[in-house]
């Protein structure tokens, strides 16, 4: 597969469950990404993928919870540059 | 494994985001039950607003998950951790994207963390590293505080779902489907891994999948 290569369809439909799953080689997932948000019609793709991300999805439910550190939230704040109360608006 | 230290000064990267790979991952995801979704979308609509406490809320719900899915990826507690603040970095500022319809926002959270952490593994190509590594190592988090009764019992309900499913799977395609989940090799990864052929890998993706849609179905309807 070439990086510009164009999926059909039907190829789409095919590697949409190793796409869900993030399981497939950077060109692969470059030409599925490009097929599903550039093209305009589809023959099913939006389906297949709605279908493989639902099983993805479920596969989260069953992680188990790890503790993050007291920190991080602090850091994520941080981050932001905010404080509790403020906007997010200067993301937008 | 780099470091395991808690509290130490994070790094302040945050990397670019693939802008068609991130619009691709939200196309869709699955509901959870109404309650759930209507609570998110109004948590998610606080956050779009800039309310803090709600993207608070939605860390401490959702964080120990996103956390666990970056650390068995990465085996990296810093960059595990890292990867969460992007995470969440990230729900604020797409909160407004988020549509319930197409899923509740843990695994909108999971899916962000899990995405970003696959793109450092690869990023970083050390790929061959960590599968030589992932099959011996045992992933210690730190021990979990205990849940509230009700989320512990919807937690538990959810994992022997899940892991009811998985079993059913013939052992080959379940351990694909877990190494691609939960260890986050690509197709072609997990071919040198399991020194199977490709063609074989991508099989068990497909016919692992395709029993799993089927068993999990209701929960996605």
């Amino acid at each position: 597969m070439t990086h510009r290569h164009q999926l059909t369809c039907s190829q789409f439909v095919d590697l949409a469950d190793a796409f869900a799953l993030n399981a497939l080689d950077e060109l692969e997932e470059h030409a599925c990404a490009r097929h599903i948000v550039r093209s305009i019609h589809h023959a099913g793709c939006r389906e297949a993928l709605a279908a493989a991300r639902g099983v993805v999805d479920q596969l989260s439910t069953a992680l188990p919870g790890g503790t993050p550190p007291a920190a991080l939230w602090s850091a994520i704040e941080a981050r932001l540059g905010i404080g509790t109360g403020s906007s997010n608006a200067e993301w937008l | 494994m780099a470091s395991l230290a808690l509290g130490a000064p994070l790094p302040l990267s945050f990397g670019a985001p693939n802008i068609e790979g991130c619009l691709a991952k939200f196309v869709a995801a699955v509901p959870t039950g109404p309650t759930d979704r209507a609570r998110d979308r109004e948590l998610l609509e606080r956050v779009a607003r800039g309310d803090v406490a709600a993207l608070r809320t939605i860390y401490e719900q959702h964080a120990s998950r996103a956390i666990t899915i970056a650390y068995r990826i990465l085996r990296n507690r810093e960059e595990a951790e890292d990867v969460v603040q992007e995470t969440f970095l990230e729900v604020w500022r797409r909160s407004a994207q988020f549509d319930p319809g197409r899923g509740g926002a843990v695994a909108w959270v999971v899916t962000i963390a899990r995405s970003r952490a696959i793109d450092r593994l690869r990023a970083r190509n050390i790929a061959g590293r960590t599968i030589a590594s992932a099959a011996d190592e045992t992933v210690g988090l730190l021990p979990v505080p205990p849940p509230s009764p009700a989320a512990e019992t919807q937690r538990r309900r959810d994992e022997q779902r899940v892991a009811a499913a998985l079993g059913t799977l013939p052992a080959a395609q379940r351990r694909t489907i877990e190494l691609a989940y939960f260890e986050g090799l690509s197709q072609s990864e997990i071919a040198v891994k399991t020194a199977s052929p490709l063609g074989t890998v991508k099989m068990r993706v497909k016919l692992g999948m395709a029993k799993l849609a089927e068993l999990l179905g209701d929960e996605n309807t």
